[in-house]
């Protein structure tokens, strides 16, 4: 367990330098409820890419999950559901949401920024490349996630547009996230992807393995925890329903690593969570 | 019968082929429900099936022929492949009745 050892060091270094770098971390609001603790933070504060960390403390233990959205700009099926998450209340564990990942390029709605494309920023076994990619890389790897959740939207539908991605769940290769992805994967085809759209059924996309500099890509060549890119694609599906679908597809994943949303719309199967 | 008479029974004849109540019942029927619920997926019924397969094979065909293409920009020919198949469908309606 090298790896655990590695995270567990850089965790005890980054003390209370948590999210920015040079402590460039503003807490904005803690609130205190019934459903936990939920605190909102900036990332980089003070900066261009100056973007809300919502972190979610359910009442009870339980697993870690960071949940990524708006890596690019142009996709708003991704952050909007990553807000969504950000939005919702937990029976247990911990979130750390960041809906808006890369806000310059969410405010030009354009894929990449002036660094170019953010989510080809995050080498396995290497430094992330840029400021943004860094403090993205930071805020993972303080968390201590037991998985990771990157959401997306993409452009046409897997197998029948050339090149293009989905509606689809790339799991990393690491257990059980193959198996995961493909209850979400069920899950979703069986409850919100209409009969009369055959072609939208989402798929599993190929395992990430850290041959590729994606943020997921890293989770599972650095830190070997698992962890998921969701597509839902804009073809002929408006960003809010895409949004709906990508929701449900987190909340599916989140539940089976044992982080049941609050009168969520996933039924919590007895045994759930470690099959 | 003079030759103004039947230019205009012509003229009937084509508006009946390329704009009949046929035609233009299956281009709304193909069309409307999928431009409908893709605005606004609330708004996506059962209805949408036969234009969303219409668009989903052809757009398909579309991608592999022009890879670099917007994929949005497959709603021109959706339309166009949509009234091709209203006017094929009102021709045979009339030759079955
Ligand atoms: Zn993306």
């Amino acid at each position: 367990m090298r790896r655990r050892t590695f995270l567990a060091n850089s965790a005890a270094l980054g003390g209370s330098t948590l999210l920015g770098t040079a402590g460039a971390t503003a807490t904005t609001a803690t609130t205190q409820a019934s459903g936990g603790t939920r605190t909102t933070e900036t990332l980089l504060a003070g900066t261009k890419y100056a973007t809300d960390v919502i972190t979610i403390d359910a009442p009870n233990d339980g697993p870690t999950a960071v949940v990524v959205g708006g890596m690019h700009g142009d996709e708003p099926s991704g952050y909007r559901a990553a807000s969504d998450v950000a939005s919702w209340e937990f029976d247990a564990g911990k979130l750390v949401v960041l809906p808006e990942a890369n806000r310059p390029a969410i405010e030009q709605e354009t894929r990449h920024n002036d660094d170019g494309d953010l989510n080809r920023k995050f080498p396995t076994g290497q430094a992330a490349e840029t400021k943004l990619a860094r403090a993205i890389w930071r805020l993972v790897e303080n968390a201590d996630p037991d998985v990771v959740l990157d959401l997306h939207s993409s452009k046409g539908v897997y197998r029948t547009h050339e090149s293009a991605v989905g509606q689809a769940v790339f799991p990393t290769v690491v257990d059980p996230a193959p198996t995961y992805a493909q209850v979400a994967i069920e899950t979703a085809n069986d409850t919100v992807v209409p009969w009369y759209m055959p072609y939208h059924r989402y798929e599993r996309g190929n395992f990430l393995d850290g041959s590729s500099p994606l943020l997921v890509h890293k989770v599972a060549g650095d830190l070997d925890r698992p962890g998921y890119i969701v597509e839902s694609t804009k073809f002929v599906l408006d960003p809010p329903t895409a949004a709906r679908w990508t929701s449900l597809v987190a909340e599916t994943l989140l539940a089976k690593h044992g982080i049941p949303r609050r009168d969520g719309r996933v039924e919590i199967t007895a045994g759930g969570g470690n099959r | 019968m003079s030759d103004a008479t039947a230019d205009r029974v012509d003229f009937r004849r084509l508006r009946t082929v390329f704009a009949g109540r046929v035609v233009v019942a299956v281009f709304a029927f193909l069309t409307i429900p999928l431009v409908v619920g893709s605005l606004d997926g609330r708004l996506l019924t059962p209805l949408a099936y036969p234009g969303y397969l219409v668009m989903m094979i052809g757009s398909s065909v579309g991608s592999y022929l022009f890879p670099n293409y917007a994929l949005w920009l497959f709603w021109a020919p959706f339309l166009l492949g949509c009234y091709a198949v209203a006017v094929v469908a009102g021709i045979g309606y009339r030759t079955v009745r």
